[in-house]
């Protein structure tokens, strides 16, 4: 009788050491993924933003001056990089569903023209541009990240959603700031 | 009845291990792949496009990392001009060596190729 219940307690402990692993390698599964996703994300973001980074050659022959001379088309340009970069479909979402379970939204795209001592921001707010001229900003205006503004910027930032252990659903947001320098 | 439960706790952790390693080691593998890819597209955003000594390289870098059956339909090879997209797309089945070694285990994890899809776009700067 003793010996039956020293067995049950043995298939008991065992159970219970197999479930802790299992809840622990997932959870190490898990932040794997996190990691994954962020770099994917951080690397896809960073490269949408140097593709829409189009400067005006004629403005740079002329003036020497790094100018994004259409906004509309490098927003255009950044909309078709990340949605390629990022691998999604006509819906604005992963395949892979262990990356980014729903759809991607841009929440924001600024781009920064510096001309001169000048800064000029084309802010797209869910696809709508404001534009206006912060005369004297060089030195004084920050990217929405808080970087400096110190030479023709482009800064972006999106929202995705990404399921976490047990299907909790995370809202995910990542930002980029790239700046364009001439050699 | 002591040695029986020891041995199915002993099997089940190392399947659990076995599966967790064969998916970090293929996630591994795709992030090299990345990585190259993201070296050839910068490569790309200078020129205009991939050039044949590019694609040469890039098909032997990506043969090194355990790619087969590579396919780059899609990618740009001839020169997009200032500003237009340069686009790179590597398509092929990721050779991985089973994390467990030769043994009974291989049996239940024995598919070791994994299709992977590599898209990259930016825009010229030449």
């Amino acid at each position: 009788m003793i010996r039956k219940q020293e067995g049950k307690i043995e298939i008991i402990v065992s159970v219970y050491w197999i479930l802790i692993l299992t809840i622990l390698l997932a959870v190490f599964m898990q932040l794997l993924q996190f990691q994954a996703t962020k770099s994917y994300v951080e690397d896809a973001l960073a490269a949408s933003n140097l593709a829409s980074a189009v400067i005006d050659i004629e403005t740079y022959g002329i003036l020497h001056e790094l100018i994004i001379a259409d906004p509309d088309a490098a927003y255009d340009l950044y909309k078709e990089a990340l949605k390629i970069n990022l691998d999604l479909n006509d819906y604005w979402e992963n395949t892979n569903k262990a990356i980014m379970t729903g759809q991607v939204e841009i929440l924001e795209y600024v781009i920064y023209n510096v001309r001169g001592e000048d800064v000029e921001i084309h802010f797209f707010n869910a696809g709508v541009r404001s534009s206006w001229t912060v005369y004297g900003g060089l030195g004084s205006v920050t990217a929405q990240e808080g970087t400096l503004i110190e030479t023709t910027s482009i800064y972006s930032r999106i929202g995705f959603p990404v399921e976490g252990i047990m299907g909790v659903l995370i809202d995910a947001r990542k930002e980029n700031l790239v700046d364009i320098k001439s050699e | 009845m002591d040695m029986l439960s020891v041995g199915i706790s002993i099997i089940a952790l190392s399947i659990i291990m076995i599966c967790c390693l064969n998916i970090m080691q293929l996630a591994s593998g795709k992030e090299e792949v990345r990585q190259l890819s993201r070296q050839y597209i910068l490569r790309m955003e200078t020129i205009g496009y991939l050039t044949a000594a590019d694609k040469t390289q890039m098909l032997h870098d990506l043969e090194e990392l355990g790619l087969e059956d590579v396919d780059l339909t899609g990618t740009t090879f001839t020169d997009a001009g200032y500003g237009n997209p340069v686009i790179l797309i590597i398509q092929g089945s990721l050779h991985m060596q089973n994390a467990a070694g030769d043994n009974l285990l291989n049996m239940i994890f024995e598919q070791q190729t994994y299709k992977i899809t590599i898209k990259r776009m930016s825009t010229a700067k030449n």
